[in-house]
């Protein structure tokens, strides 16, 4: 028997080969959208579980109220790691890590920079990161002790056995490299290629026990027996008990870590879950889109089927016996559009990749993936054969053998259902495809506030720092660089910021976060801002300006000035005096309002240096030149430069991947919509053909033909509209909600978005409808 | 000797959106074993619809049926098909064969459906398709035979379950006369091997190797014939 249903299956897939691709592909495109997002999504959802003691390792947040509201960040003081382990018995052990930052590595003459953590020796037990070389226990007993990754030993020691061999950090401390790690996986949040014990971090005197500076984040072990609601009751005051700080601690689970990465109002709010449950609906809808055109097509072709089922019957076929049957065909298309699907993943894997940072991978190794698979495609083969089966089975054999159908309107009644979800789903995709693009657009349309262009800017080193003042001179003489300016960070972002800043007139009930920034001169000349009042700070000039500061327009709107120049604000003990007010310039997100920003003398640290480039010379013979006189002050250092113009791109790169996404997966649930109505639109056509060649005979034209034909489609696609823009507009309403500088969703984005849902549907079915309304009428009325 | 089909007061309507039909009025007839009954009347006056009934295609709006000594008139469709399954073979005027299907596998249909183990179903398809002398034909597609050739097929798919009756709707409808002749002759040699018969026909001529003519009009029996040598 079931020879005898693959067998028919099989023939009537190849008998009727134009229906048999569009089903087949479209269920393909549809198989391999969705599983290139379920593996995306196992990728994500994997990161940091392979860790033993995973469900006993948390990360420490801060969470304090400010004005009402409560904040919560994952950056915590130094002390508080040691202190925890001190104070309670349910913590067994602690790590601080200062998150990865360049450092000079140097092994006799080769010297580069990697990425260096600061970390304390209970990292390597309560992590699993397997030491390739050096033992867990005793890899960082003395402070100059060094751990490489595999990758990093390459780089820097060839095939070299590196274990004792001497590497210079900074050209400041001789540490001996004691272990070596293997490279880490893809799915850690941890990536580093050198790691330095906490303890010599200390000798070198960066250690503080400042619990107002949070600069670390502090990952603890708990005791296995230990309940969380214990450990977490007992955490939640030690700041409190430490310090004057009112600041409460929560624990943060390390297996959810990557995936909620911030608190709103101190409730866990999704992080990059959200965009994971957004494109797990997508992964549904997409295989529902497919599972659809399957049910349309085949109930469309139950005419055909018929006879087939009243002989079946009449032979002593049972329903059930049917059901089977068809259930079986569509096993057997799912069964190989299920092949073309994962070719198709393959495929699109290394663009995904390559789009969205990540390493999937088709796991054609693991039994695992192939039971999934496998349970996957019996469940659409199931879904999209069931109401083909039902329906077909249901057919009575008395009335089909003498070529009555037994209801087709019904089954075109659920057509038109079917139809409108498809085109309901497309619609919303559609839309939000344009709302993502278009509110990229506007962010990146947005005025920053300042010159990107030619702009670069580079890590200041000990050396340079040493002898800034000769460079910064030799620099502007070589005529490669029109203006320099040292600041505390590059332009595109803020490293420090405080609420305990304070002015006159401030209100003491009123927590307000500043962002800090810092120059020593020519800041407005060098980045291009705009002076409102005052002037910019510049200490060769005015040897006072070691404690001026700049306003940015946020900051005086804060601080209420009406007359901001002359001014004082206390910052750290200090007191700064203002000197001139900057137009708003976009430092960190540009989809959000830009925050106030005090920007100050040189009485604060630098870190690094912008160069404008001369427009007298090229880009790389200014480059070159600026190397040359960089590599006579700072020889032990590479130069490595950043172009700003290149990081402020960075900004938009994740609502970059998300609009890539979105058109992606929209792109191919409307191919797959469209391969549908395609199909449906050829079957009408075929079955209408009597019909249409009579009103051809009795005068109709090409054109009368045309419409008659489209506009039963077109009315659905319609109703589609009706259906789809307010949940687009639902769901994009509350997609902007999260940015602060957003675009109106108007109705000529709708508008839009229903001429494209119609054009598509119409360029799809108009020309089965051409075919049919072209055909020689004598042709289909003959045969009668 | 003891009937096989025996109907009292059947009844069917058709309903459409605004008319009813009575397409079987208070039919009363009996069949007996091993019977040949030819079925006539014009167009519409519900033969088909009979032969429905009878064949356990469709239910009675009223009356009752007994068929094989069961009362089987308000019979679900999966108890139908269960009593449907082995007793009764159906012959086509338009053949109605799965085109996708071999002849082989067209006949072999209806031992898939009654769990026939392989060998014996190939025995028995290839007996009775020696039979029906279509054999060498076997692997051919419905549509790469001609008429008479098809509804060899179907004759030996209706009886390779060797099933107690053979309906038959205008089995020679589509043939020519040559080759209505010899599928009429085929079906009188079913009958002598004890197969009963009905047939529904428009022709005289085939209607004469039947034993009994039931004529129908309007729904209703008009006159009941047994032809001269079968009386008894």
């Amino acid at each position: 028997m079931f020879t005898n249903y693959v067998k028919i299956a099989w023939r009537n897939l190849w008998r009727n080969k134009e229906f048999s691709l569009i089903n087949i592909s479209g269920l393909s495109f549809g198989i391999g959208g969705a599983v290139l997002i379920l593996l995306w999504i196992q990728y994500e959802r994997s990161f940091d579980q392979f860790h033993e003691k995973k469900d006993q390792l948390f990360e420490v947040w801060n969470q304090a109220n400010f004005n009402g509201e409560i904040s919560s960040w994952g950056y915590t003081p130094k002390p508080l790691g040691p202190v925890l382990e001190a104070e309670l018995d349910e913590v067994v052990a602690y790590t601080r890590y200062q998150i990865p930052y360049e450092m000079l590595l140097k092994y006799q003459t080769k010297g580069i920079n990697q990425q260096t953590v600061v970390i304390d020796p209970d990292f390597f037990t309560m992590f699993d990161f397997p030491l390739m070389m050096g033992d867990k226990e005793h890899v960082f007993t003395k402070p100059e002790s060094l751990v490489l990754t595999q990758s990093a030993v390459k780089r820097l020691f060839g095939d070299e056995d590196p274990i004792g061999k001497e590497v210079v950090l900074e050209n400041q401390v001789t540490l001996f490299v004691t272990g070596v790690l293997a490279d880490f996986p893809w799915n850690t949040e941890f990536q580093f290629d050198a790691a330095i014990p906490w303890a010599l971090y200390k000798q070198m005197g960066f250690e503080d026990d400042f619990w107002g500076n949070n600069s670390v984040i502090t990952y603890i072990e708990l005791h296995p027996e230990t309940t969380l609601e214990t450990a977490a009751a007992n955490v939640k005051g030690i700041t409190r008990k430490f310090s004057t700080e009112k600041v409460d601690l929560i624990l943060h689970p390390l297996t959810i870590a990557h995936l909620y990465d911030h608190y709103d109002n101190g409730v866990l709010a999704e992080g990059k879950i959200k965009m994971i449950k957004l494109f797990f609906w997508v992964a549904i809808l997409i295989i529902l889109i497919a599972c659809i055109n399957f049910m349309n097509l085949s109930t469309a072709r139950s005419e055909k089927r018929a006879k087939e089922i009243g002989i079946r019957k009449i032979s002593g076929a049972g329903r059930g016996r049917l059901i089977l049957q068809f259930i079986g065909e569509s096993m057997v298309m799912t069964f190989i559009a299920s092949l073309l699907g994962l070719l198709i993943v393959s495929l699109l894997i290394p663009h995904f990749n390559n789009l969205m940072g990540t390493s999937i991978y088709l796991p054609f190794g693991e039994p695992f993936f192939w039971l999934t698979y496998v349970v996957f495609i019996l469940l659409i083969g199931i879904i999209a054969g069931s109401y083909p089966a039902l329906f077909l089975s249901s057919l009575v054999p008395a009335r089909v053998l003498k070529g009555k159908l037994s209801s087709p309107k019904s089954a075109f009644g659920l057509r038109k259902i079917l139809v409108v979800t498809q085109f309901t789903f497309a619609a919303v995709l559609i839309a939000a495809t344009l709302v993502v693009k278009f509110q990229i657009d506007h962010a990146q349309n947005r005025n920053a506030g300042y010159d990107r262009d030619q702009l670069i800017y580079l890590m200041i080193s000990d050396q340079l720092q040493e002898k800034y003042e000769p460079f910064r001179a030799e620099l502007l003489a070589s005529g490669a660089a029109s203006s320099i300016t040292r600041t505390m960070s590059p332009i595109s972002e803020t490293w420090s910021n405080t609420w305990g800043m304070s002015w006159e007139g401030k209100d003491p009930e009123v927590t307000s976060t500043v962002d800090r920034f810092s120059t020593d001169a020519e800041l407005v000349k060098t980045i291009g801002l705009t002076i409102v009042e005052g002037r910019d700070i510049d200490i060769f000039q005015y040897a006072t300006d070691s404690n001026a500061v700049l306003l940015n327009q946020a900051a005086q709107r804060l601080m209420n000035f009406e007359n901001p120049i002359g001014q004082l604000i206390k910052d750290n003990d200090k007191d700064w005096k203002v000197v001139g007010v900057v137009e708003d310039f976009v430092v960190n997100s540009p989809f959000h309002q830009v925050k106030p920003l005090v920007i100050f003398g040189p009485d604060l640290w630098f870190n690094v240096f912008h160069v404008k480039l001369s427009p007298a010379n090229t880009v790389a013979e200014n480059l070159a030149s600026i190397e040359q006189i960089f590599e006579k002050y700072s020889p032990d250092f590479p130069f490595d430069y950043t172009f700003v113009d290149q990081d402020y791109a960075n900004k938009f790169q994740s609502e970059q991947q998300v609009s890539a996404l979105t058109l992606w997966f929209s792109g191919l649930a409307i191919v797959i919509s469209c391969l549908g109505l395609f199909g449906l639109a050829a079957f009408m056509a075929e079955q209408r053909l009597k019909e249409i060649s009579i009103r051809k005979v009795l005068g109709a034209s090409s054109a009368n033909l045309v419409i008659l034909l489209t506009s039963d489609f077109i009315k659905l696609v319609l109703v589609s509209l009706i259906i789809g823009i307010p949940i687009a507009w639902y769901a994009m309403s509350s997609w902007l909600k999260n940015y602060n500088y957003r675009i109106e969703l108007g109705l000529g984005i709708f508008v839009t978005v229903a001429l494209i849902t119609l054009l598509i549907a119409l360029l799809t079915v108009s020309s089965q409808a051409l075919k049919a309304a072209w055909s020689n009428p004598i042709n289909a009325l003959k045969g009668d | 000797m003891e009937h096989i089909i025996k109907t009292t007061n059947l009844k069917k309507l058709y309903t459409t959106e605004e008319v009813e039909t009575t397409a079987l009025d208070d039919i009363t007839i009996e069949i007996k074993k091993g019977e040949f009954v030819a079925i006539m009347g014009p167009s519409g006056c519900g033969k088909s619809t009979l032969l429905n009934i009878i064949g356990l295609l469709d239910n009675p709006d009223a009356g009752q049926y007994h068929f094989i000594n069961q009362e089987v008139a308000n019979f679900s469709e999966r108890q139908r098909s269960q009593l449907r399954k082995g007793n009764i073979g159906f012959v086509f005027q338009s053949f109605n064969l799965i085109d996708e299907l071999t002849v082989f596998e067209n006949v072999e249909l209806p031992l898939l459906y009654l769990k026939t183990p392989a060998d014996e179903r190939k025995r028995r398809v290839e007996e009775v398709l020696t039979r029906m002398n279509i054999m060498h034909r076997k692997d051919h597609f419905p549509q790469q035979l001609s008429g008479g050739q098809q509804q060899r097929v179907a004759i030996a798919r209706a009886i390779v379950a060797k099933p107690a009756v053979i309906l038959a709707d205008e089995p020679t409808g589509n043939l020519d006369s040559a080759n209505g002749e010899e599928v009429m002759r085929l079906l009188e040699e079913l009958n002598n091997e004890g197969t009963t018969i009905v047939m529904v026909t428009h022709s005289p001529h085939d209607a004469n190797y039947a034993h009994r003519i039931i004529n129908l009009f309007d729904g209703k029996v008009v006159t009941e014939n047994i032809r001269e040598q079968f009386r008894v």
